[in-house]
């Protein structure tokens, strides 16, 4: 599904990726953890394709097409989808009006029919439903006024309405409680398929316990420093970035 | 003491030698005329170094050669597309007044239309006339009191709704090049409500002057929606200059929409002469290639529990350029005054250039005044987001475009009139990719 082969990353003149290798199965769902400043959300927008971030060196491979060469509203057509650290506050812009145009041009970008108005406030209340979310958020403009873990919840009705085949999720459990994080879990386990991968970009381990990864990275110093199963993690927990000898990181 | 004399102005002396000319063409107003003229050449045409006209330069418009005004034909098919459906419609041709394309009917009782040309010829000569224009205010109020030659005379009689709107349509023919001084004189009676616009258009290229002056007189609790609706080709000049006066709990909600003109500048002085009386002033102006366009406000509290309101937004690509001059005048004495001015402009381009200079003048210590301006482009993280929904680079932009856009509409009733200015500024806005609304 992913491949990443030595993928140099500069932003602004400073390289932050220094050859990441990584490869993400089918069905498979891919843990990175790592200090602050190693270069997480760094991949992230590169996934996804923000501009400002220089690949230097390296490709990704993406069901065998050059990521890299597509726009970024490609790569979500293609299947690929963050869920932003930061969800962006859009004022003047229509939540349910932004989420149907969105929807629209994936279906599109794949030669599929667009969804009605009225097939469309259905499902988007099926999907807000099941996260446990007022459907009256979406009456607001794009994530205006939201607290943060209804910003959070916003980007998982996102995905799951997207459907996409590569979800990337940066910090997605940052700031929540855990009824929020139980929802969200919920959320994204409810994609999991042989089809679709998942590269769950977090600091902590908490989050781990609800989606279960195949595996775990440790990503420092721009590079994958240490690879494993979900037990790393724990022992990451446990024993702190310090104890494998990963804090001596420079903040990106 | 005299003030500082203006060099001999040769387009004063042109005009001054075309006011003799056509003095006996002009209707009526004689005296008026001749005043205006004194003082056109007492005062000058408005230069930059006229403070209200810092940033507008007409020394190009000046230097343009015009004809005057003439009755061309044309068919009401070539402007169909400018016709509020469903409104009361008087249409102007190149500055005068066409009754073959004007339809107005069932408005017998509820308000009276003249062209400005018969009122002036039918009125006494002795009789008062109406104005509220201060025609000693820098600007072309004394040029346009000297050469008007037709325009709107409207009244709205006490106590009625009229629940059409009326629209006076102002056409610049294909290729003209006529140099217009329009004069609208608009009252709306006691506890009267109305919606009017004026549509100022073009047919194809023109490179006309049209110079229009519109005053209007709100009585008690009258109510007017007054939209001004400017779309003239780019090569053309516009100086649009609205004066009003509210009585006391008279409304008035005045929202102007630019997007023609090489020079265009709307102008709007409020006076809110009683209490309670309260405004409303917005503004679009959306502007490419090497446009100019200049909207300049006063709003003047005269009396006590007066509310007034401006909201601003300019939309500029290319090399474009626009001005907001936004003045708040607080007269001792007008307590509980509440006033609010606020510009926002959103620069698609580098060579794109905003102005914005607030004046606020406070006499009165129980108020809440305040004044607000930003300049910016595109907001990128959320272009980001966008796009990173699937959505393409120019829709993303069209529906960051829009969302700028969108509050300036907002609070206006849910009517055809709103449908009519927002297909103008889709079509501004090209309208990429149409951003569909969810029913």
């Amino acid at each position: 599904m992913l491949l990443i082969n030595n993928l140099h990353v500069s932003v602004q003149g400073k390289e932050i990726l220094r050859g990441v290798n990584l490869e993400i199965g089918a069905g498979e769902v891919h843990a990175i953890m790592g200090p602050n400043g190693s270069g997480k959300s760094t991949l992230s927008y590169v996934l996804s394709g923000r501009e400002g971030y220089d690949v230097t060196e390296g490709k990704i491979l993406y069901n065998g097409k050059n990521l890299l060469d597509l726009d970024i509203h490609e790569r979500a057509g293609e299947g690929v989808f963050l869920a932003f650290q930061y969800p962006v506050e859009i004022p003047g812009v229509s939540s349910m009006n932004f989420l149907r145009t969105s929807l629209n041009s994936i279906r599109s970008y794949r030669g599929e029919k667009e969804v009605s108005a009225v097939d469309f406030l259905k499902l988007v209340r099926e999907k807000a439903r099941s996260l446990e979310m007022d459907d009256k958020l979406l009456q607001r403009p794009v994530n205006v006024g939201f607290s943060g873990g209804e910003k959070k919840r916003n980007e998982v009705l996102q995905m799951s309405l997207l459907e996409p085949y590569l979800a990337v999720l940066d910090e997605t459990d940052s700031g929540l409680d855990i009824d929020a994080l139980k929802a969200v879990a919920d959320g994204v386990n409810a994609l999991r398929s042989p089809k679709r991968s998942t590269l769950l970009i977090t600091h902590y381990q908490r989050l781990l316990g609800y989606i279960v990864p195949d595996y775990v990275h440790v990503l420092a110093q721009g590079k994958i420093a240490t690879s494993g199963t979900k037990e790393l993690a724990l022992e990451l927990e446990k024993k702190g970035y310090e104890a494998l000898g990963l804090d001596k990181t420079e903040a990106a | 003491m005299s003030s500082v004399q203006p060099n001999p102005d040769p387009t004063i002396e042109n005009y001054d030698t075309r006011f003799a000319a056509l003095r006996d063409q002009l209707p009526g107003a004689s005296d008026l005329r001749k005043t205006a003229m004194e003082v056109l050449r007492r005062r000058g045409l408005p230069t930059r170094s006229t403070e209200s006209w810092k940033y507008t330069d007409l020394r190009h418009l000046f230097r343009a050669e015009f004809r005057s005004a003439s009755n061309n034909k044309i068919k009401r098919a070539a402007f169909e597309s400018y016709i509020l459906e469903g409104s009361h419609t008087i249409v102007f041709v190149d500055g005068l007044f066409s009754a073959g394309l004007s339809s107005a009917e069932e408005l017998e009782g509820k308000a009276k239309f003249e062209s400005l040309a018969e009122f002036l010829n039918r009125k006494d000569e002795r009789e008062p006339w109406p104005s509220i224009v201060d025609i000693e205010k820098p600007g072309l109020a004394a040029l346009n009191t000297s050469l008007m030659r037709d325009g709107v005379v409207f009244k709205i009689a006490d106590g009625v709704s009229i629940n059409r709107p009326i629209q006076f349509i102002f056409i610049m023919s294909e290729n003209s090049a006529a140099e217009m001084h329009l004069r609208n004189l608009i009252s709306v009676g006691q506890n009267s409500h109305a919606t009017i616009i004026q549509t100022y258009i073009s047919l194809g290229p023109s490179n006309s002057f049209c110079n229009a002056l519109t005053e209007l007189v709100l009585d008690r609790d009258a109510n007017l929606r007054h939209i001004i609706h400017q779309g003239l080709s780019d090569s053309s000049w516009y100086i649009g200059q609205v004066a009003a006066k509210l009585e006391r709990s008279a409304n008035l909600n005045n929202f102007v929409l630019s997007s023609g003109g090489r020079l265009a500048r709307s102008e709007i002085t409020v006076d809110l002469n009683d209490k309670d009386a309260n405004c409303s002033l917005k503004g679009l102006a959306m502007v490419r290639g090497r446009q100019h366009c200049d909207n300049t406000t006063d709003v003047i509290h005269n009396k006590s529990h007066c509310r007034s309101s401006q909201s601003y937004k300019n939309v500029l690509d290319d090399n474009s350029r626009t001005v907001f001059q936004g003045r708040i005048f607080v007269a001792p004495n007008s307590q509980k005054t509440d006033a609010h001015q606020m510009s926002r402009n959103l620069l698609l381009s580098r060579g794109a250039n905003a102005d914005s200079k607030p004046e606020l003048i406070i006499h009165a210590d129980d108020v809440k005044c305040s004044h607000g301006a930003a300049v910016g482009d595109l907001d990128q993280e959320a272009l980001f987001y966008i796009k990173s929904r699937g959505i393409d680079s120019l829709t993303a932009r069209s529906i960051l475009v829009h969302a700028f856009v969108s509050d300036l509409l907002e609070g206006m009733p849910e009517d055809n009139v709103k449908g009519f200015l927002k297909r103008f500024i889709n079509l501004w806005l090209g309208d990429v990719k149409q951003f569909k609304e969810v029913a």
